[in-house]
């Protein structure tokens, strides 16, 4: 199975390299504070005004070891920018891939958004993560280990001091850390909270100010902001709990050193006593530990968000498809009878045990114009769904040109069918570049004929840039109406054996309807599939499909089911009244 | 400058509490500043003990004791300056949310129909919070850091003038190097976002859209994109991480250095105090000295570090104040009518009505119609007619150019706007559902409304039935997008006029999204609901209309035909022709 963390291994060499270099700084930077002590305590001592080396020495060594120290980081940076970056365009990339290869079974199991979050929020976490690994994982520790070792050679009893703080330091920060991540997460819930009775009253502004409840909803904000307030304050106190803690510490170990200090040297006669030089180091290495804490204790806040988005990276990896491309069969072997689609008792179910669409049988002929009519939430919608194989049946069998559909070479069938949708969304880009989604090395002529067939032709030649007019993100630059008209031009333009069209003229008014509808009849062989709420949107069609309740209740031309059918009959008194 | 009135007039009101906040942080900073001196005297006497066994403790023991008490205090001080400055902060954020929340409700509805709601939401939630992060530096990180580096200052120049003067000039270039290097980085993040926002919406749009991309197979034409804006953002990224990954090593460098050349110059002085004729002045230098002047330097890096960090933070905290101030420099929605109609109104005139949304575009030109009391009225005609521009005219969320509208013979802008809509149940062609229980959304519309009026109103909507198969009944939570279909959000705003029982009702395509055969049942209460009331209905469905005692085609602002069904069919026109393009 695929992991996130396997790019990782196309960037091993700036993986090792890294931490190596971070760590030559750690040694450099414990370096110094001994130094020090030697100016304090031999540089003072022995140098006079007339011969100053003593303490120019090691003064120029630790300027050296500090721009040593500087550029080995720098490297270390560099590797760990490159890893970082390089790992999260593999991972997004091949994420990229893994989301396009599923079906919309597994997709809206998922949820679209959820997908979207994985590939740019947890990517970048992961990235975080990989980044600190490089930079700090080592680093931190291995500052606090070697400033613990190197207080232990200049006085192991102060060290003492030290490794009693460091659990102290160690339990408090967590403490704070994880109440206050749970605090941020119920301040981020009630921020979510306002957020959604703002933009609730600014779609409903006229229905607020039509019942007068301006002063209702200030009052509902006013709420949720209080209820803000205080998360926010209880946050507050959480986190201002860490900067005092620390000076508390760093202070008191301070004072313990002199106190301890001062208790040597009282006891004189002792060898063990403390020079003035250490006591400096000693404190430089106290600061250093700090520091170092604060870091490890990040570390682990952000490692831990790191593996949870990594976890769910490698579950989106995991998820198998369930459309499979068999392509046991394409155009060569298939027989030219007149029937081109067949439904054998095909059932649906989303995964309960609710069938959505329940044993439906029927056949389509080649050239044929059929109209699936029902109310909302009928089935109409799972029948275009399986007619784009976007599920394969739970039961049952669906015939193309009389080979099992799951066996048909998925590519050469979207090739086949052209499709246009119920919600009638277009790419971001330009009209042609939306045309050119659907067939490529598509000339102007064609886009000028598949405009007309869509009845689209006029209102896309008004615009200014005519074919290259660009389109908004959902095409929202074009009124609902354009946008359904431009879908059909879309579909249409690949020249396609078979037009499913779902529910894919709410928004056009009846002339226009009906011109395209002419069209459509007018195309020789283009066998047609319309779904609608509408009678009057397929009641001429050869066959309709009459489904409620997702069960096939009858099939028929529009004056046979007039005649036979009462839900049918229902629905054509209900709308033409 | 006018910008911060805002945020001034704020302290202004809270002044005690923001006065006592900033004493306690001035106490915790001569804490802070004061305990490395002692520690420096400390570390003297010891010397002193050593080389020259004096036996005194005395001393010591006084100094340690003050750099206890002065711990205790300054953990106490900063704790509560932290917290108050916190709550300051927070309580004017919940103030300015409050307060731009109820202004942009009192704005005409014209500027809410012209500004992007996302923006406006977005001004009142990230806009102060913006804020709220740059008051928080001002308070922590510049407030603290000033008194930091003045106290700072005089103690060094009190202690040693010469090492106060290299400390003063060098550290300044840790400042210089960090804000460098964060002004850099800043525009290189920028472009990250920006980057990261072009890959969210490109994957948005593919993966809501998925079944679209399956079904056209493009999922390798639209990787070829996605790669190349990955790569981009890699590219950007990369650059991004490395040249702000410069900030600590930088910081530390300059640190680093400081330390050494105080080590350097400290031992130096010390040296040189040892020789009698060394007489600069107050310069002269202990090994105390020295250690209290290390952390000095360390301590005096530290606010410039963090005033740099904050700055960019600050600068946005700017912008975004004045963009709420935009908010507040509106002019305000303001009702002139004064009349209150309590008696039960019916007719509607329009008289000679002419409005535009630009002045120079009319939607509306020269209408007269009258509307008869108990009267049907149904609008129909191409989209962009001025349908809908009629109605916001009636529930004056716009006003006339020209013209006016009157109701029982009373000019409509004399009632206040309160009275006038309160005559008016008006169901939109985009219904709305906020977030609350079902029973909530439709109680909404009455005062005080019991469950059984509730029930009562929706077994006549016919969405009881739907209603009372969700899982918690009426107390069921819904929110615009909770999973209701468009149809049943509609019932439930019909539901709500049910339940309000006005003198008009107003329909704006209302059926619209409901599938026939409920469209048929709402169609039968709704009539109901009519029965001795004035209504107006725009549809574009002609099915739901032909029964209207008046039915209006609009084009282009203008009425090209009135009637009733039966006559409009014989005079073969504009309805005619719409009328039977649905059968052919």
């Amino acid at each position: 199975m695929e992991k996130a963390l396997s790019s990782i291994k196309k960037y091993k060499k700036e993986a090792i390299l890294g931490p190596i270099f971070k760590m030559l700084e750690v040694f450099f930077e414990l370096i110094t504070p001994f130094l020090m002590r030697f100016i304090v305590n031999e540089g003072i001592n022995v140098a006079t005004p007339e011969n100053l080396w003593p303490i120019i020495y090691p003064s120029l060594i630790i300027l050296g070891l500090c721009i040593l120290g500087f550029l080995s980081t720098l490297v270390c940076q560099y590797f760990a920018s490159v890893a970082t970056w390089g790992c999260g365009e593999d991972i997004r990339n091949r994420l990229y891939l893994k989301i396009g290869s599923l079906s919309s079974k597994e997709i809206n199991k998922i949820g679209a958004n959820t997908l979207v979050t994985v590939v740019t929020n947890d990517v970048l976490k992961v990235q975080n993560g990989i980044s600190m690994a490089i930079r700090l994982a080592l680093r931190a520790p291995c500052l606090v280990i070697g400033a613990l070792v190197c207080s232990f050679i200049l006085n192991w009893q102060i060290d003492l001091i030290f490794l009693a703080i460091i659990p102290l330091i160690i339990i408090v920060y967590f403490v704070v850390l994880k109440y206050s991540t749970r605090q941020l997460t119920k301040v981020q819930k009630r921020t979510d909270e306002i957020t959604q009775i703002a933009s609730d009253s600014l779609r409903g502004t006229r229905v607020i100010k039509g019942f007068n409840k301006e002063n209702e909803t200030e009052n509902r904000f006013n709420k949720e902001t209080e209820g803000y307030f205080k998360e926010s304050k209880t946050n507050a106190f959480l986190n201002a709990i860490i900067n005092p803690f620390t000076f508390l510490v760093i202070n008191t170990a301070i004072t313990l050193i002199i106190v301890f200090s001062g208790n040597l040297v009282f006891q004189v006669g002792d060898t063990s006593f403390i020079a003035s030089g250490d006591l400096v180091a000693l404190v430089s290495y106290l600061n250093q530990i700090l520091i170092a804490l604060v870091v490890v204790c990040n570390l682990v806040v952000i490692f831990t968000k790191a593996f949870a988005s990594n976890k769910r990276i490698n579950k989106v990896f995991s998820i198998e498809t369930s459309i499979i491309n068999n392509k046991k069969y394409d155009k060569i072997d298939i027989n030219d009878s007149e029937e081109l689609y067949k439904f054998e008792n095909v059932s649906l179910s989303y995964g309960n045990d609710i069938n959505v669409v329940e044993n439906i049988s029927f056949t389509i002929n080649k050239g044929e114009t059929i109209g699936i009519v029902g109310g909302t939430g009928s089935g109409k919608s799972t029948l275009v769904r399986l007619l784009n194989r976007f599920f394969d049946p739970t039961s049952g069998e669906i015939f193309y040109k009389g080979v099992n559909l799951k066996d048909y070479d998925l590519d050469i069938y979207k090739d086949e069918i052209g499709f246009v949708p119920q919600k009638n969304v277009l790419f971001r880009g330009t009209i042609r570049s939306n045309f050119e989604l659907s067939k490529e090395g598509i000339n102007d002529i064609d886009i000028e004929e598949a405009l007309k067939f869509a009845e689209a032709y006029d209102f896309v030649n008004a615009k200014k840039e005519k074919y290259d007019e660009e389109v908004k993100e959902g095409g929202k630059n074009f009124s609902g109406g354009q946008r359904q008209r431009l879908c059909i031009a879309r579909a249409i333009i690949k020249s396609p054996e078979v037009l499913i069209m779902d529910d894919s003229t709410s928004a056009l008014d009846n002339i226009t309807e009906r011109n395209i509808r002419n069209n459509i009849s007018k195309r020789k062989g283009l066998t047609t599939i319309i779904i609608s709420q509408k009678i009057s949107s397929v009641h001429q069609a050869d066959k309709i499909l009459v489904i409620d309740n997702g069960k096939l209740i009858d099939i028929g031309s529009h004056n046979e089911l007039i005649e036979r059918c009462e839900f049918y009959k229902d629905m054509a008194i209900s709308q033409s009244r | 400058m006018k910008n911060l009135e805002l945020v001034l007039k704020y302290f202004k009101k809270h002044k005690i509490r923001t006065v006592f906040s900033l004493i306690i942080g001035f106490l915790y900073v001569v804490c802070v500043v004061f305990i490395p001196f002692l520690v420096g005297l400390s570390i003297d006497e010891i010397a002193i003990q050593i080389t020259d066994f004096s036996g005194s403790f005395e001393l010591l023991f006084v100094y340690i004791l003050i750099i206890v008490g002065l711990v205790v205090i300054g953990t106490f001080t900063q704790f509560i300056f932290d917290v108050l400055a916190s709550i300051i902060v927070e309580v004017f954020i919940k103030e300015l949310k409050d307060s731009t929340f109820k202004k942009i409700n009192k704005l005409s509805i014209s500027y809410i129909d012209q500004h992007a709601h996302g923006d406006l939401v977005s001004r009142i939630i990230n806009d102060s919070d913006n804020i709220s992060l740059a008051l928080t530096g001002c308070f922590k990180q510049f407030y603290e850091g000033i008194v930091t580096l003045l106290v700072t200052i005089i103690f060094m120049f009190w202690i040693n003038w010469i090492l106060g003067l290299v400390v003063l000039v060098l550290t300044p270039f840790g400042f210089l190097v960090s804000y460098t290097i964060a002004k850099k980085s800043n525009i290189h993040f920028k472009k990250q976002v920006a980057v990261q926002g072009d890959i969210s919406s490109f994957a948005l749009e593919n993966f809501t859209n998925y079944e679209l991309v399956n079904a056209f197979r493009i999922n390798e034409k639209q990787f070829d994109s996605f790669k190349e804006v990955n790569n981009r953002l890699y590219k950007v990224g990369q650059k991004a991480q490395l040249i702000s990954s410069f900030t600590n090593p930088g910081t530390r460098l300059i640190n680093n250095v400081v330390y050494a050349i105080v080590g350097f110059s400290g031992a130096l002085l010390a040296i040189l105090s040892k020789d009698s004729d060394f007489i600069l002045l107050g310069a002269s230098c202990s090994i105390g000295v020295i250690s209290t002047f290390l952390q000095y330097a360390n301590q005096f890096a530290k606010p410039f570090n963090d005033m740099s960090s904050t700055i960019s933070e600050i600068q946005q905290g700017f912008q975004s104040l004045k963009r709420i101030n935009e908010i507040f420099n509106e002019k305000e929605d303001i009702d002139e009518g004064n009349l209150e109609m309590v008696s039960t109104t019916k007719t509607l005139n329009f008289e000679n009505l002419s409005f535009g949304y630009e002045k120079d575009r009319l939607v509306i030109k020269n209408l007269n119609l009258d509307i008869y009391s108990g009267h049907k009225i149904a609008f129909i005609g191409p989209t962009g007619c001025g349908k809908t521009t009629l109605i916001n005219l009636i529930l004056r969320f716009y006003e006339p150019n020209e013209g006016k509208i009157l109701i029982d013979s009373t000019n409509i802008n004399q009632l206040t706007k309160k009275n006038l809509r309160k005559k008016f149940g008006l169901v939109l062609q985009d219904s709305w559902i906020f977030k609350g229980t079902i029973f909530e959304n439709i109680a909404y519309a009455k005062e005080n409304a019991t469950l059984e009026e509730v029930i009562e109103a929706s077994k006549k909507a016919y969405s009881y039935s739907f209603i009372s198969r969700l899982p918690n009944g009426f107390d069921t939570v819904v929110s615009n997008d909770s999973g209701l279909s468009e149809g049943e959000k509609q019932l439930i705003s019909i539901t709500r006029i049910m339940l309000l029982n006005p003198d008009f009702i107003i329909l704006d395509e209302a059926t619209s999204n409901i599938d026939s055969l409920s469209e048929t049942k709402i169609v039968k209460a709704v009539n109901k609901l009519m029965e001795g009331k004035t209504s107006i209905v725009i549809a574009h469905r002609l099915s739901t209309i032909k029964n209207s005692d008046l039915i209006v085609a609009l084009k282009d602002g203008e009425i090209i035909e009135q009637g009733k069904h039966d006559e409009l069919i014989k005079n073969n026109g504009f309805y005619k022709k719409l009328y039977d393009a649905q059968f052919e």
